[in-house]
């Protein structure tokens, strides 16, 4: 142990006497990458039980709440600290880095990937681990989005924190006086978080589910962007494409594990979606912009159901039914933003979830669920474009709690800062 | 599909000849570049502005509509100094344009061609939005404007040396104009020679240089940050025992402290453009030069 710190004294001091050296002169200071910190928290005022909130479900669309870093438990929370990293690489590339911190996550590689600039004829692309550029809501990181959750059908059909995976972009943008670019993205398509696509193999009772080949999730996209004077107008369509190897099952972090009552094996699963934004700029400080989003994922598969023989403590006598699935689930949310002043914003979001369609061997399943919907209000305070104050209220008629339609109100108080160089933000 | 394959590829491959034209397209940040390219460039240049004479030159909206325009672009002039950080980088990394992105020769950055001033020895955010490289307002100095002219000419050269002599021609001729008017504004800013003056924002540093003049104080108390009554209470104190010439308001911050400010020493208000098209009447930059100068010195 002396030794050690004697070591470590010897090496302290030689670090000193090069300090004291005037100048270094392989001091590479100057390359260092562009560093910025955001740190995000809240205050959760609600009227469901913490205990209750992890087996929520919304029928036919999501079976457990979704694996997010904005906690929606009662309390004060720190939901996120995002450290980003950005520079140029060489003169063909650029990097950008971004790895967060949420309490029980622990520290995650949110995004790592790298751009190409040297790429002629409007040609771009990425790789790495990234966030798909499909529809309006999925590319953009949690700090700026316009409300403190995600919404409902990205929730239920992508998660809450969208696509992201490792894999190639390519983009094109045409000669054009306004924006059309046209983009594809292969990623691989695995993941323990999937809500609609994942090429892992898995075993469900009996049945011995094979893993896809992969890369497996194509996705594809078509925007366009133009003006007239002060209305901005900005159109999207997606599709994506893969396998979807789902289990579902109501393990929860911390319990026990519960089995698995279904699963779902489907090879070309489809999500395919548009958005509108619109923007009016009234003045340097003021706007109102609406922004809409329209996804629906169609499952054409099969569903392997806990045998209703099966008597549910002894395992090994356990047999899945085999059943034809056909499933459309689809929704939409729309919302309003108006930025009334250089330092407030307020909004209003509605999600709306409509009524699956559910198809078994070729017959349809007649389901009995309420109207599935959310409604959204909140209002911000900005000190600056680095601190960012936000209240909101939600009215979530779309979670049912042990069987019947658990209608929540949720309150909540958030804080965000950013310190550091952050690069700017897109449109 | 094989149809779909051949419309992309025909697409893809039009560029050089059905868009093409001979004209530089030219992206310029705001609207006082593209007055000076248009008066160097004539009918040789195409102009898109990103930026509105009414919009605060900080804050631009990102509009990806642009990004069409920042894709075919041939050149693309910034006035630098951060002021377009927060907009520019986006909409380049989706226009894929290697000609123009950050470090490319084809992306000029005009604040290089002048001396800025108000560099901060310490940079922090709790002085507000300060910008390391200094005051990037230069452009409202009619004194700068030869060097900004240069630098948007050389530019143009350097994308078609084979207009070199026309691009020179309309040069001299613009800076053969500037003179004529320059003396003008020269004599007229001798009738405010030392004088103090106060300014919302600190937009008007380097016109108060022109006229040899003082800043006496900023309506925000720090760059960016809205001013508080404590600050205009603090402003309007110490202003009583000086002679202050001005009160200098802006065409898109709030007018209402100017105006407070101005009624509580007794002093006048006037409202300066801070670009090309701020106001209805100002046209080009010299509309902008002279409205400045005669503002201040009626």
């Amino acid at each position: 142990m002396k030794k050690l710190s004697l070591i470590i004294i010897l090496i302290f001091s030689s670090v000193n006497a090069f300090a004291q050296t005037n100048e270094n002169p392989f001091i590479q200071n100057k390359f260092n990458p562009d560093i910025s910190l955001i740190a995000d928290m809240a205050f959760i005022s609600s009227d469901i039980k913490d205990e209750s909130r992890e087996h929520l479900e919304i029928p036919e669309f999501m079976h457990h709440p979704p694996h997010s870093h904005m906690n929606k438990e009662r309390g004060v929370h720190l939901n996120y600290l995002e450290l980003s990293f950005a520079a140029p690489i060489d003169p063909y590339f650029d990097f950008f880095g971004v790895m967060t911190y949420a309490p029980g996550h622990g520290l995650e590689v949110e995004e790592v990937y790298a751009d190409t600039k040297f790429l002629p004829y409007g040609f771009g692309a990425r790789l790495g681990l990234f966030k798909s550029a499909i529809g309006r809501h999925n590319e953009k990181h949690a700090h700026i989005w316009d409300f403190y959750d995600s919404p409902l059908i990205y929730d239920a059909l992508l998660g809450s924190e969208g696509i992201s995976d490792v894999g190639l972009r390519l983009t094109y943008t045409f000669p054009l006086d306004f924006m059309l670019m046209l983009g594809a993205e292969v990623f691989q398509g695995s993941s323990d978080e999937a809500v609609s696509f994942n090429a892992d193999g898995y075993t469900f009772l009996d049945k011995e589910i094979e893993p896809k080949s992969k890369p497996a999730l194509f996705t594809g996209f078509l925007k366009t962007s133009f003006d007239f004077g002060d209305h901005i107008f900005l159109l999207g369509s997606s599709i994506l494409y893969g396998p979807s190897n789902l289990i579902h099952s109501h393990n929860h972090e911390g319990e026990e594990a519960e089995r698995p009552d279904h699963s779902i094996e489907a090879d070309g699963t489809v999500v395919y979606g548009f958005d509108l934004t619109y923007k009016y700029i009234i003045d340097a400080y003021r706007y109102v912009s609406f922004e809409g989003e329209y996804l629906s994922r169609i499952i054409d598969g099969t569903l392997y159901k806990l045998n209703d023989n099966g008597t549910p403590d002894n395992e090994g006598d356990d047999k899945a039914d085999v059943l034809a699935l056909h499933k459309i689930n689809s929704g939409l949310y729309g919302q309003i933003i108006f930025k009334f002043d250089k330092r407030w914003r307020t909004g209003l979001r509605a999600d709306y979830l409509l009524k699956p369609s559910i198809d078994l061997n070729s017959k349809s399943v007649d389901l009995d669920i309420y109207q599935l919907y959310k409604l959204s209000y909140m209002i911000e305070y900005y000190f600056s474009e680095f601190v960012r104050f936000r209240a909101q209220y939600n009215y979530d008629h779309s979670r049912y709690f042990e069987e019947s339609m658990k209608p929540i109100q949720e309150f909540i108080f958030s804080f965000n800062f950013a310190v550091g160089a952050h690069g700017a933000h897109a449109f | 599909m094989k149809r779909f394959i051949f419309l992309i590829l025909f697409l893809v491959a039009i560029p050089g000849s059905l868009y093409a034209d001979e004209k530089i397209k030219v992206v310029a940040t705001y609207p006082y570049i593209e007055s000076i390219v248009k008066e160097i460039g004539k009918d040789a240049v195409e102009v898109s502005t990103l930026a509105k004479g009414t919009e605060d030159p900080h804050f631009v909206v990102p509009k990806p509509s642009l990004i069409g325009r920042l894709r075919q672009a041939d050149l693309l002039i910034i006035n630098g100094a951060s002021l377009e950080i927060g907009f520019i980088p986006p909409l380049l990394k989706q226009a894929n344009n290697p000609k123009i992105n950050a470090g490319s020769e084809y992306l000029i950055d005009l604040s290089k061609k002048v001396e800025l001033i108000q560099k901060p020895e310490n940079v922090s955010r709790s002085e507000g939005d300060i910008h390391p490289e200094g005051n990037p307002h230069y452009y409202l100095s009619y004194k700068n404007f030869p060097n900004i002219a240069s630098g948007i000419k050389d530019a143009l050269i350097k994308v078609k040396p084979e207009k070199r002599e026309f691009f020179e021609k309309n040069f001299k001729d613009l800076i053969d104009r500037f003179e004529v008017k320059r003396r003008v504004w020269d004599e007229k800013l001798k009738s405010i020679n030392g004088c103090k003056l106060i300014q919302y924002h600190r937009m008007f540093d380097y016109v108060a240089r022109d006229a040899n003049c003082a800043m006496f104080a900023e309506i925000e108390p720090k760059p960016g940050i809205p001013p508080t009554a404590k600050h205009i209470e603090e402003i309007i104190e110490k202003s009583k025992s000086e002679k202050i010439h001005r009160v200098i308001g802006d065409d898109y911050h709030e007018t209402k402290s100017v105006k407070k400010v101005s009624e509580a020493i007794k002093t006048p208000f006037v409202l300066l453009p801070h670009d090309v098209k701020s106001f209805d009447n100002i046209k080009d930059i010299f509309d902008m030069y002279n409205y400045i100068v005669e503002e201040l010195t009626k």
